[in-house]
């Protein structure tokens, strides 16, 4: 099957079209990639198991909602006094719940966002360190920018496709459960409620996409071998983290709540995703203990840290892969 | 022009790249000669672009290309080793680059069937790259510097793993691209692949131009090297005794079997009394041919450098 062809046309003419000068360039980079990266049958598993953490989220948006349509009937009311008399726990409230849903919904994606960081860290680690080192391993960086292919172009494109997977196991899920969540509890008129919600959610997996695309291009751009980036990303998310829990276990509460709490990346997402849905303050503007969802909020941290910290290695991330990507493009070793 | 160099000069740190070249690169296929580290692949990163000149310009059809990526419609670009994601098909890999060229939709089909078909790649095209043999990789990575129609083309080895027969017909399809008005530069340190293709060179070594123009041209330019013309006939003593009364011919050496080295400082005197020679002692002659007219001979003893398995 692999006889040399040995006879060639000569057809070939001059074409008198115009070309599109490259507006479209970062989507056919985009597309190339994620088309490349799909073609691996362990990547496409793991996207599917993403639905998992989307299913949680829709049954329990399911559950609530059916919970906020049964509130105030008779058989809810005869439910609680049968807890009541026989299990001794006043579940009183429960027939409020409508009251809560802001704060429940708001307390729920954050638990998600926290599930779903561990997806991102796998689904970063196997997308992403291919990304900028397998064009510096196959040497293709000559053969991009010998078409009207700019740095910035070329890092924006890998950009996106990082952002795309990444979006595959945060915001996408979110944003269904919460249209599921809409759809059972009520349609158009929950959805304008619910509109806040929305928007902080993708507020919050936008930033998990700008990071976690920046630090994985960084890395992959240092190096042709894209196992190394592996080692390193895992590096970058995981030993900080442990430093924080380390620092968290020894030292009071109180002095981590500054630049001594910022340490991890999935945390400071995290911090910045509680500050964006404001759930600790929804929380104290209800009578709900605070001490029931103590487990779903996060350690108290300033926000404005957490926040900073996260664009300082986005920027720091952006800025190494450019500077790469321009230094190695312009090379004795690229031509 | 098609390529214009001035004072042009790339260093990359202490190390010279190319040193205050200024000349033209003409229509038609020109070939890049030099010995690998010569500064070949400088040249044709300047050409595309990718590299900044440390000193001078460079344009290329009229356009200066450093930073300006439009500039690079209007060339084609098929780079030395393997640029492939080794999972796309060749037709996927050629409909990749044609679309970062900013070719889409009726007029991508429609180009993509002709430079696969052109390229002799219609059976293999819809195959992974990575089962692809040495030459068929060579003729996709040709495909896609073709497949917007550029004005011009940049070949760096192109011959690299091809077989003689791949090798043949790719300079087919070289000449043929030449002849529809393509300007083709290439590039490569195996002499005879570029002798076949064009007697145009541009020879370079340790970044500066050591020859340029027709090989013949450039060959009568080395008048402190004498002419060799070798020739092969039934009689060579009978020859060689009245070749010697010639005051051009500075020396003569017999080579088993009957063949006759002369070595001249005017080879056209010789060429015209070897006619009458020959007619006036009926000598049968198989072969006359100038020995050091190739341009291996000619990059030899401009540079000093030793032939070594048909590449320097």
């Amino acid at each position: 099957m692999n006889a040399e062809p040995t006879s060639m046309s000569h057809r070939y003419g001059r074409w008198d079209g115009t070309l599109s000068r490259g507006r479209w360039t970062w989507l056919v980079i985009v597309l190339i990639g994620i088309r490349l990266t799909l073609k691996t049958a362990r990547t496409r598993m793991l996207l599917v198991t993403v639905g998992l953490v989307m299913l949680l989220g829709c049954i329990v948006l399911y559950l609530l909602s059916l919970m906020e349509l049964l509130a105030g009937t008779q058989e809810a009311a005869s439910i609680t006094d049968f807890i009541r008399v026989f299990l001794g726990v006043d579940v009183s409230e429960v027939s409020r719940i409508g009251e809560f849903r802001e704060i429940l919904w708001r307390v729920l994606f954050l638990v998600l966002i926290k599930i779903e960081m561990f997806w991102v860290l796998v689904v970063v680690a196997r997308v992403g360190p291919g990304l900028i080192a397998g064009d510096l391993k196959h040497r293709a960086l000559p053969i991009y920018f010998a078409k009207p292919v700019t740095p910035l172009t070329y890092l924006a494109g890998k950009w996106l496709i990082v952002a795309a997977f990444i979006s595959t196991v945060t915001l996408i899920p979110n944003l269904l459960s919460l249209s599921f969540g809409i759809l059972v509890n009520g349609g158009l008129h929950t959805w304008g409620q619910e509109l806040d919600l929305a928007a902080d959610i993708i507020v919050s997996g936008l930033t998990v996409c700008l990071v976690g695309g920046a630090i994985v291009l960084a890395l992959s751009s240092t190096t042709s071998d894209h196992r190394y980036v592996t080692v390193g990303w895992l590096a970058v998310c995981l030993l900080p983290a442990i430093a924080q829990g380390i620092i968290n276990e020894n030292l009071p509460t109180d002095s981590t709540t500054g630049w001594l709490g910022c340490f991890s990346l999935r945390d400071n997402v995290v911090v910045v995703t509680d500050w964006l849905l404001s759930t600790r303050e929804a929380l104290e503007a209800t009578t709900l203990p605070a001490d029931a969802f103590s487990r779903a909020l996060v350690r108290p941290v300033h926000a404005l840290n957490a926040a900073v910290v996260l664009v300082l290695c986005a920027t720091a991330g952006l800025v190494v892969s450019y500077r790469r990507i321009v230094t190695f493009s312009r090379s004795a070793a690229n031509v | 022009m098609v390529i214009e160099l001035n004072s042009l000069s790339k260093w990359y740190g202490e190390v010279i790249g190319l040193n205050n070249v200024t000349t033209t690169i003409g229509d038609g296929i020109t070939g890049l000669v030099g010995p690998n580290g010569a500064g070949k692949s400088t040249l044709m990163g300047l050409a595309m672009g990718q590299l900044r000149p440390s000193k001078g310009n460079i344009r290329v059809l009229g356009k200066a290309v450093w930073n300006n990526p439009a500039a690079l419609s209007d060339i084609g670009y098929c780079p030395e080793g393997d640029p492939f994601w080794p999972d796309l098909t060749g037709r996927q890999f050629v409909a990749f680059l044609a679309r970062a060229s900013g070719l889409y939709g009726a007029d991508l089909r429609k180009a993509l069937r002709e430079v696969i078909d052109l390229t002799g790649m219609t059976e293999n095209a819809d195959r992974a790259i990575k089962g692809y043999s040495k030459g068929m990789r060579q003729r996709i990575k040709i495909a896609q510097a073709l497949i917007h129609k550029p004005k011009l083309l940049i070949l760096d080895e192109p011959f690299t793993g091809t077989d003689p027969v791949g090798r043949h017909g790719l300079g087919n399809l070289f000449t043929d691209l030449a002849e529809r008005g393509i300007h083709i530069l290439i590039s490569s340190h195996v002499l005879h692949e570029v002798e076949a293709l064009t007697k145009q060179i541009l020879m370079i070594d340790h970044g500066r131009i050591v020859a340029q123009g027709h090989l013949t041209a450039v060959r009568k330019t080395m008048h402190n090297r004498p002419f060799a013309i070798r020739i092969r006939l039934d009689h060579p003593r009978r020859l060689a005794a009245r070749l010697a009364e010639m005051e051009a011919v500075t020396s003569l050496q017999m080579m088993p079997p009957n063949t006759l080295m002369v070595q001249t400082v005017s080879p056209d005197e010789v060429y015209d009394r070897l006619s009458d020679l020959i007619l006036d002692h009926g000598v049968a002659v198989q072969e006359i041919a100038a020995a050091d007219e190739s341009l291996e001979a000619i990059f030899g003893y401009l540079t000093g450098h030793r032939d070594r398995e048909g590449g320097l």
